[in-house]
């Protein structure tokens, strides 16, 4: 196995008992009185788990070193919001065509844009920087 | 009529008679003798063609006859004659022999004419052409002389039989012709010693080129060292009066011949000794003051080898010798190699200049090549003794100068190229030249390390300055500088300890740069960061590495500004 994939590995492992964590935070939270911990209950913290997994092992995305910062965030939106939409679907507050999920959609978008971005711009700040104490260094 | 000579031998007076009046008129000589050893007397004196031998004879048979025979002819180093059995018996077994013996054929009484003609012409082209390629694997063909084979036929046993001295001869300093007239004057000036070395020797004597400007001989009449000290000079004033022929009255390479010998049979008659003994001899020659001969002698001289003076004197003369005074050095292309190294580690700076003599279209060959000569004179007389120059091609001269700029390089070039028109008219031919300074060692240890790199079964020392990058490609390491591209099966890793402290840093799993050669650094539009470097290549940086990157672009600059 190699660091990378044992990277990815460890990363999921603490994503899933993350997300299972979440999972059971928000059922205890979410709970009446009558609450009963039915067959549905585990399989929500079980998704919320593998929600977890990819999106914690899929950072390593951004450690491939021949991948931009577009390809890395691009190969880490696809599977988080294929998580998201599967927990939903499966919960049954998603569904597929319906305005909540073009709303969740734009957002989820919208946030990757914003990571990308905001990546972009500060490694823009740091190349800037490189090229000033390079030309300091021909003079 | 063929121009063969045959000899029939036959003890019947009317067969003699029926075998000669059949051969006269079909070739130029024919005679014929009653006994064999009427034969042998003959064929000591002269050589035929081919024999005609009778087997059936009293005294001494047809096949004692050929016995004694090819006895003389291995005595005489002489070819075997062709020789064919005639015979009236009809007996199997003696035909056999005579072919086991070696006969060219056997032929029985009485003969059909035309057939005998037909065997006895096809005899001697065998033997003809036998010979003919004997003498092609045998003989050297640019100096006529025997190669190393023919002489490795002849000389072990003469060596064995007779009196005289193995010599080995070398030509002292010959591949300076080659370098400043080229290969053709170089073929010239051996097939000119060659005849040198054939007017100098009686006939008899065994003369060949082993290799090269190398030469073995067999001398009969030479033995005392006086003799060999006449030769040698003999020799020298022959090769020196023909390379000023070959090569014009201004010719001053201090060409001549060094010779060692080992007597026999005072050193033995062990070929592969005696072999031994003369080329230490030749050594001991060419270690001293050479364009002389030396005898072996198996005791060392104690007053040479106490004498330390002398022994420095020796050396700074062999050290001397390859230069011609009052121009620039010709090393030839492993010499000015190790200048230029030697200059990498050393010296402050130096100029390469590259000139190409050019020829334009309507010039003529000889008119060319005359530019070139007068060019390599000019260029060799212009420049200092402190220079180097090769001639790596016909027209091509590169020059290596030490601390010198640019600026300097450009007054020397015009010196060059005045000196040139002075030497004559050169229609049609055009002198361009490339100059380029190089920045050698600083007084800082950054300059002077090189990277050893196995190159093909070579090593190639790199300066670590001209290092542009070093990647993995194909489990091989590629390093690029601006000589080229080499690659190596050494690791990444052992790279980055060689380069240790310099401005080298790592970009990537696979890759190491030098930051002095980067233009610029880039963020392309989907976030990959890339290194254009000065020659205008191009790289990737794996984001890990960045941090490093600008703490050593820092570290670099502070130590710049430190050093200012």
């Amino acid at each position: 196995m190699t660091k990378f994939q044992k990277k990815a590995l460890i990363l999921s492992s603490i994503g899933f008992v993350i997300g299972c964590a979440i999972g059971i935070f928000i059922f205890i939270a979410t709970a009446g009185e009558d609450f009963r911990f039915s067959q549905m209950s585990l399989a929500e913290i079980l998704i919320g788990g593998i929600y977890g997994a990819l999106g914690m092992g899929g950072s390593v995305s951004y450690d491939v070193e021949q991948w931009g910062l577009l390809r890395a965030t691009l190969t880490h939106l696809i599977p988080a919001l294929i998580a998201f939409y599967l927990m939903g679907y499966l919960q049954g507050w998603l569904m597929p065509g319906s305005t909540l999920f073009w709303i969740m959609t734009v957002a989820w978008l919208l946030v990757y844009a914003a990571i990308w971005l905001t990546m972009y711009l500060g490694w823009r700040r740091k190349i800037r920087k490189m090229n000033e104490e390079l030309k300091a260094l021909k003079k | 009529m063929t121009d063969n000579y045959v000899i029939v031998v036959d003890d019947d007076a009317d067969s003699l008679a029926g075998a000669k009046g059949l051969l006269e008129g079909q070739f130029s000589k024919v005679r014929a003798v009653r006994s064999g050893a009427d034969l042998l007397k003959l064929a000591a004196k002269q050589d035929p063609d081919l024999i005609l031998l009778d087997i059936m004879m009293p005294e001494m048979d047809g096949f004692e006859t050929f016995r004694r025979l090819r006895e003389l002819e291995k005595e005489m180093g002489r070819t075997p004659t062709p020789v064919i059995f005639l015979t009236g018996e009809n007996d199997s077994v003696s035909e056999q022999h005579g072919l086991t013996i070696g006969a060219s054929d056997y032929i029985r009484k009485p003969f059909n004419r035309e057939i005998l003609l037909r065997r006895i012409q096809n005899a001697i082209q065998s033997a003809k052409m036998i010979e003919n390629l004997t003498e092609e694997v045998n003989v050297d063909k640019m100096t006529g002389l025997l190669n190393k084979a023919g002489a490795a036929g002849k000389i072990p046993g003469l060596c064995a039989e007779e009196e005289g001295t193995l010599a080995m001869l070398d030509l002292d300093n010959f591949k300076l012709v080659n370098d400043l007239y080229g290969h053709e004057m170089g073929d010239g000036v051996l097939k000119a010693f060659a005849r040198i070395l054939r007017d100098s020797s009686p006939e008899g004597d065994v003369l060949c080129r082993i290799g090269g400007d190398e030469f073995m001989a067999f001398f009969r009449r030479i033995y005392h060292k006086k003799e060999a000290d006449e030769l040698a000079k003999t020799m020298n004033e022959n090769m020196a009066k023909a390379c000023r022929e070959l090569m014009g009255e201004s010719f001053d390479i201090p060409i001549g011949v060094s010779l060692g010998m080992a007597r026999i049979p005072e050193c033995g008659r062990c070929y592969d000794d005696l072999f031994r003994f003369a080329d230490a001899a030749l050594y001991q020659v060419k270690q001293g003051s050479k364009h002389s001969a030396a005898i072996y002698s198996p005791e060392p001289s104690p007053e040479k080898e106490d004498d330390l003076g002398s022994e420095m004197q020796r050396l700074t003369q062999i050290l001397k010798e390859r230069n011609r005074p009052g121009t620039a050095m010709w090393p030839g292309q492993e010499g000015i190699t190790w200048i230029y190294r030697f200059l990498c580690r050393y010296a402050n700076e130096a100029v390469k200049l590259l000139f190409f003599v050019k020829r334009e279209e309507d010039a003529k060959q000889e008119d060319v090549a005359a530019a070139i000569r007068d060019f390599s004179e000019a260029l060799g007389s212009s420049l200092r003794e402190s220079d180097a120059i090769l001639q790596s091609r016909p027209g091509q001269f590169f020059a290596l100068l030490p601390d010198l700029t640019e600026k300097d390089a450009e007054m020397i070039v015009q010196r060059v190229l005045k000196n040139w028109e002075e030497r004559g008219n050169h229609p049609g031919v055009k002198v361009e030249y490339l100059c380029e300074s190089q920045e050698l060692a600083s007084p800082g240890g950054e300059d002077r390390t090189h990277i050893a790199v196995y190159e093909g079964r070579k090593i190639v020392f790199i300066s670590a300055k001209d290092i542009l990058r070093i990647y993995t490609e194909n489990r091989k390491l590629c390093i690029i500088s601006p000589s080229g591209k080499y690659e190596s099966r050494s690791t990444l890793r052992e790279f980055e300890d060689q380069l240790g402290q310099l401005s080298f840093v790592r970009i990537s799993r696979f890759e190491i740069v030098n930051l002095r050669k980067i233009r610029s650094f880039d963020l392309s539009i989907t976030g990959t960061i890339r290194i254009y470097f000065e020659n205008g290549e191009d790289t990737w940086v794996a984001r890990r590495y960045v941090k490093e990157i600008q703490n050593r672009l820092e570290d670099l600059r502070k130590g710049g500004e430190g050093n200012d």
